[in-house]
């Protein structure tokens, strides 16, 4: 037990840091550096689908129906496998019209009907007031244990004064307006709630898992203990058994899964958070599978801690809803079970905020502005300002659903387990499943489709649900659940026109979403769609096929920029107002505000900004007061649809056009420096000719002239000079010709001689004309060759050409006395391989590719006979003519080897 | 736009076989009264399916192009 | 003495007929057939000329003179270089490198005699 002002004092601290995160994140987000702007947190930020029905109820019903509580985390991990497809696309429609709230999105779809807009809202309140008071139950029951002595029950107080829920009620009401309402924003965007909720989802989580370490390792032996000791216990094994003792019932574990899916994205705050507050649509990607990952590890004690509290307490002494609180306040650990309490207020406070303010926004924009609109009173002050009034509006709407959250709490809530109040609202919100998602891919859905649809499936649901819920808690007569309404038996609510064996939540669930699909599709397909819900259907279908340069306008009539400014600001602020139009008249290209062009497309702009403050249908309402409409016929939307797709065909032929143009601009550049890059080369070359042509030039002049100067040289010297002047001219001519072939090969000149040719001859045609050298310089020469070789197509004199090459290189590099030479031919089935190995100097590894490279010799060879530094480019050249490629193995120091491969 | 496609048909492909998994007949695969390190199967074998699903997810969501 | 003159050439003819030519005209020769050798042969010949070609293996022509300019001790060591690249470019980059002077292949060898004595006298 702990007491009272302790447990207040914390929560209320607790609460405190929450705003202190909420209003860092407003300043944050004032200042331009957005703290929420993060997928880990617009993933946290999901976590409010964990409500203290997660924290609290998933125990209780592990408790009493083993892994029963794991549909509604599964569905959503189903869910979000499809949110890239499906919520990216709601998050494009609100972003683009400015849609706030589910009512707005399926009025705004659905031809801008306030009537729809309306219905969704009251189906909205009604269908939520069970969830809020869970919540409170939750808080209240959490309270109870912890000051109360153990065992003892939280009596009711018979003065509602004296009942600390209602406080609670009031408190959190206090602090939604403080989080939701400081000021007015057309985009409806929260930062500072949104980063307090991404907070209190890692504080309930980090809680609930500190718990559950405690329960399974500190009280119990790990998991194995728990279960062990759990299998032994006859009731508790038939908890764990996969059927229970009865058939396993699919159909049960289908709807929970199935309403789970759809709550995830259609409850108020899954869709406030998801949607609307959404900061970048790119975000999802990671969010997608973060959040169900958080689920899972929410999830993972939920068994262990009710299986812990069922062995520590004994079956049916003590409540499990609480065990999370009981068992650590049990074992003595009061800080933990704080922190537990902390956990639990986190889950249901910021389930309360954030579905108060998506409500209130609803209640607001679609439920008493489009009535305010209409009354005489709100007419003769239409002048003013109006953002106050809205703000007003929206604090009480808040108070309001707490209190009805309240009233439900004191009227009906003692009687039913949390979980089952929640899911009562789960099948409510399921009923915006079909009008939202036929909504965005079928542009056949009309107002009154979604009328009948929602209308059906509301009323069944509160026929099959709703009432036998008040009923059973004893608020009304029980009668009409058992012989059906007037007695007529085929009227049974849980077992309508005699449809059996299901329990009351799927027979609910088939029924309602049942009628409400074939109305809205009946009712839809009766009649033609008018012009507004026609341009509309294809504004939401078609929204990723535009931009919002290129999408159509469908209106048409007459305006003055005066009077939409003037109503812009009444809604939005004078400032604001002036703020928005001019940036809008820098937008369309003129100075200030009386220039801008009272087009349509400024009638849809100020009418997407109303819309994010008052709602779709309002806003249309509004602009309708102060212009002079035509009306929108079906061929209107036509033609202006036609006319947007010529803009969006010439918008893009012009992006084609740019774009083929910088193709070119590429291709010019590209050309320039490869041409550029071909002169530097054809520069390197010709001063590397001029090099080798030099070169021998001087020894020879220089040799001349000193022979011409002393004609009494001594013979032996002049014949040395004569030797050298005569190897120098020879190098010349064998230069200048090598050079004429390089270039013929580079430029494709040259006249190859295609013929059968036989490569044993070639070899030792061209092995017999070295062989004399050889001999004179002691060279020791060996050939290798096939016994038969199938003849190549090729020309045999260029070839001759490449394999004296590689030999005459091979004899200038030998040493002089043991040189040794050999030359190999050997056949392959795709071809043939010549070889010319040498015990010469060797070549280092890093100077092979430079050796094919013009003009680089990479050491000279002894003796007069030099090399041009021409020789192995060509013979590369010829041998890559004809499909081949040569390469040369070598080590510094132990001979080379130059091979090259013919193809057949 | 191809990869943007594959991307979706990926996940259509993820939720079937999630679908599946989930669903009559396949979950009574972890029917069988036997415990693996000491936790029955039935809320074993439903983890082990979600942990598999959020890595595919995963895989699939983080590799994807816009 | 005998003035002592360093050619450096990779050309093995062209170092014979330069180094025929020098002792003709009655001075001491030291060939080197690299840049490197050239380096070290400097250092221990103390020549007092030097006729450097360009294009040399593992060091050129360049490199030898910016690196014997960058000895105090050879500060004014006369340089006359020698090159087959006959462009501009290669001139002024030699002569930035600190040579005296620059005569391009072929030479005439009256001319280069000429030249070694004027660059002899002017270090004298």
């Amino acid at each position: 037990m702990l007491s009272p002002v302790l447990v207040i004092g914390v929560t209320f601290t607790y609460l405190l840091s929450l705003f202190a995160v909420a209003y860092v994140g407003d300043k944050r987000a004032e200042a331009g550096h957005s703290i929420i702007a993060s997928p880990w947190v617009y993933a946290l930020s999901m976590a409010v689908y964990c409500t203290a029905w997660t924290y609290f109820g998933s125990v209780g019903r592990a408790a009493s129906a083993g892994v029963w509580f794991l549909p509604i985390y599964l569905g959503p991990m189903l869910a979000m496998i499809l949110a890239w497809l499906v919520v990216r696309k709601m998050i494009r429609i609100a972003k683009t019209y400015r849609i706030t709230s589910i009512a707005d999105f399926i009025a705004s779809r659905h031809g801008k009907s306030p009537l729809l807009a309306g219905l969704v809202t009251m189906i909205t309140v009604v269908g939520i007031v069970p969830y809020i008071a869970l919540q409170l139950k939750a808080i209240s029951s959490g309270y109870a244990v912890l000051t109360l002595p153990l065992g003892e029950q939280l009596t009711t107080p018979t003065d509602w004064w004296s009942d600390g829920t209602l406080y609670v009620a009031l408190a959190l009401a206090g602090f939604t307006i403080m989080f939701g309402t400081r000021h007015l924003d057309s985009s409806e965007r929260h930062e500072g709630m949104v980063a307090a909720i991404a907070f209190e989802g890692v504080v309930k989580l980090l809680a609930f898992l500190l718990v559950g370490i405690f329960v399974t390792y500190g009280m119990f032996d790990g998991m194995g203990d728990i279960f062990g000791q759990a299998l032994v216990s006859e009731n508790l094994a038939k908890l764990l058994a996969f059927d229970q003792g009865q058939p396993f019932v699919y159909s049960q574990w289908v709807t929970l899964t199935v309403l789970a899916m759809l709550s995830v994205v259609f409850l108020p705050r899954q869709f406030q958070i998801m949607v609307v507050e959404n900061v970048d649509e790119r975000h999802l990607r990671r969010a997608a599978w973060v959040f169900p990952l958080y689920l899972l590890l929410i999830n993972i004690f939920v068994l262990p801690i009710a299986l812990g509290g069922l062995l520590f307490f004994g079956e049916g002494k003590a409540n499990p809803e609480i065990f999370v609180l009981s068992l650590p306040l049990a074992a003595g650990q009061n800080a933990l079970t704080l922190l537990a309490f902390v956990g639990g207020v986190s889950a249901a406070t910021g389930m309360v905020i954030v579905e108060a303010i998506a409500v209130s926004t609803m209640v607001c924009n679609d439920l008493v502005m489009p009535l305010l609109l209409r009354t005489r009173r709100f007419g003769e002050r239409s002048g003013g300002d109006l953002t106050g009034l809205l703000l007003g509006i929206r604090r009480l709407a808040i108070i309001g659903i707490l209190l009805l959250g309240y009233l439900y709490f004191h009227l009906a809530g003692e009687a039913y387990a949390l979980v089952s109040i929640g899911l009562i609202s789960f099948a409510a919100v399921a009923q915006f499943a079909p009008a939202m998602l036929a909504g965005m891919y079928w542009k056949g859905g009309t107002r009154n489709g979604a009328l009948a649809g929602l209308l059906a499936g509301f009323v069944l649901w509160s026929y099959t649900l709703m009432l036998p819920s008040l009923a059973k808690s004893g608020w009304m007569p029980a009668d009409f659940l058992h012989h059906g309404l007037f007695g007529i038996n085929l009227l049974k609510p849980e077992a309508l026109l005699g449809l059996e064996g299901l329990d009351n939540l799927s027979h609910s669930l088939f029924w309602s979403l049942f009628a409400n699909v074939t109305a809205y599709v009946l009712v839809s397909l009766g009649h033609r769609p008018s012009a507004r819900e026609a341009s509309q259907a294809l504004l939401f279908v078609d929204v990723f096929q535009r931009t919002s340069t290129t999408h159509p306008v469908f209106w048409q009539g007459q305006a003055k920029v005066t009077d939409l400014l003037h109503l812009a600001g009444r809604f939005l602020g004078e400032k604001r107002a002036e703020r928005l139009f001019t940036d809008y008249a820098r937008q369309v290209g003129v100075h200030d505000i009386g220039q801008i062009p009272a087009d349509a497309k400024l009638v849809h702009f100020v009418e997407t900004q109303l819309t994010g403050a008052i709602g779709s249908a309002s806003a249309r309402v509004m602009v309708a007061s102060v212009v002079e409409e035509e009306a929108l016929e079906l061929d209107d939307v036509m033609r202006i649809l036609e006319e947007a797709s010529q803009l969006r065909a010439y918008s893009q032929a012009l992006e084609e056009k740019s774009h083929s143009l910088q193709l070119a601009t590429d291709e010019l550049r590209a050309a320039n420096e490869k041409l550029k890059s071909l002169d530097r080369l054809k520069d390197e070359f010709m001063s590397s000719v001029t090099h080798e042509l030099r070169t021998p030039l001087t020894s020879i002049r220089a040799l001349t002239e000193l022979m011409q100067d002393d004609p009494d040289m001594e013979a032996e010297q002049r014949q040395q000079f004569l030797g050298i002047v005569v190897g120098e001219a020879e190098r010349l001519s064998r230069l200048v010709s090598q050079v004429l072939d390089m270039a013929k090969i580079e430029s494709g000149h040259v006249e190859w001689r295609e013929a059968d040719v036989d490569m044993r001859e070639v070899v030792q045609q061209a092995v017999s004309s070295v062989a004399a050298t050889c001999r004179e310089r002691g060279i020791a020469l060996h050939m290798q060759l096939p016994e038969k070789l199938a003849a190549l197509r090729a020309d045999s004199d260029r070839l001759m050409q490449v394999v004296l090459n590689l030999l005459s290189n091979a004899i200038k590099f030998v040493p002089v006395s043991n040189g040794r030479v050999d030359v190999r031919l050997q056949d392959a089935e795709d071809g043939v391989t010549v070889t010319v190995t040498d015990n010469g100097p060797g070549i280092p590894a890093d100077k092979h590719v430079l050796v094919f490279e013009k003009f680089r010799q990479v050491d000279n060879a002894s003796g007069s006979q030099q090399g041009t530094g021409l020789g192995l480019p060509i013979s590369r050249q010829i041998v890559e003519h004809f499909g081949g490629h040569m390469w040369l193995e070598s080590e510094a120091g132990r001979g080379a080897c130059f091979g090259f491969f013919l193809p057949r | 736009m191809l990869k943007s496609s594959m991307t979706s048909q990926r996940l259509l492909a993820l939720f079937a076989v999630g679908v599946a998994l989930l669903n009559f007949p396949l979950l009574a695969l972890w029917k069988h009264e036997v415990q693996v390190l000491g936790v029955p199967l039935f809320p074993l074998g439903l983890f082990l399916v979600w942990v598999i699903l959020i890595v595919l997810l995963a895989l699939i969501m983080e590799t994807g192009e816009d | 003495m005998s003035k002592t003159v360093l050619i450096a050439d990779d050309e093995p003819n062209i170092l014979i007929s330069l180094e025929f030519l020098m002792k003709r005209e009655g001075y001491r020769v030291v060939v080197a057939h690299d840049g490197q050798e050239a380096c070290e042969l400097i250092a221990n010949e103390h020549p007092d000329l030097l006729l450097l070609d360009v294009m040399m293996p593992r060091k050129t022509g360049f490199d030898v003179c910016h690196e014997v300019r960058a000895n105090a001790e050879f500060k004014a060591l006369p340089i006359l270089m020698l090159t087959a690249k006959g462009r501009d470019t290669d001139v002024t980059k030699g002569l930035a490198m600190g040579a005296n002077a620059y005569m391009v292949k072929p030479f005439s060898t009256k001319e280069l005699v000429q030249k070694v004595r004027e660059l002899l006298e002017a270090a004298a």
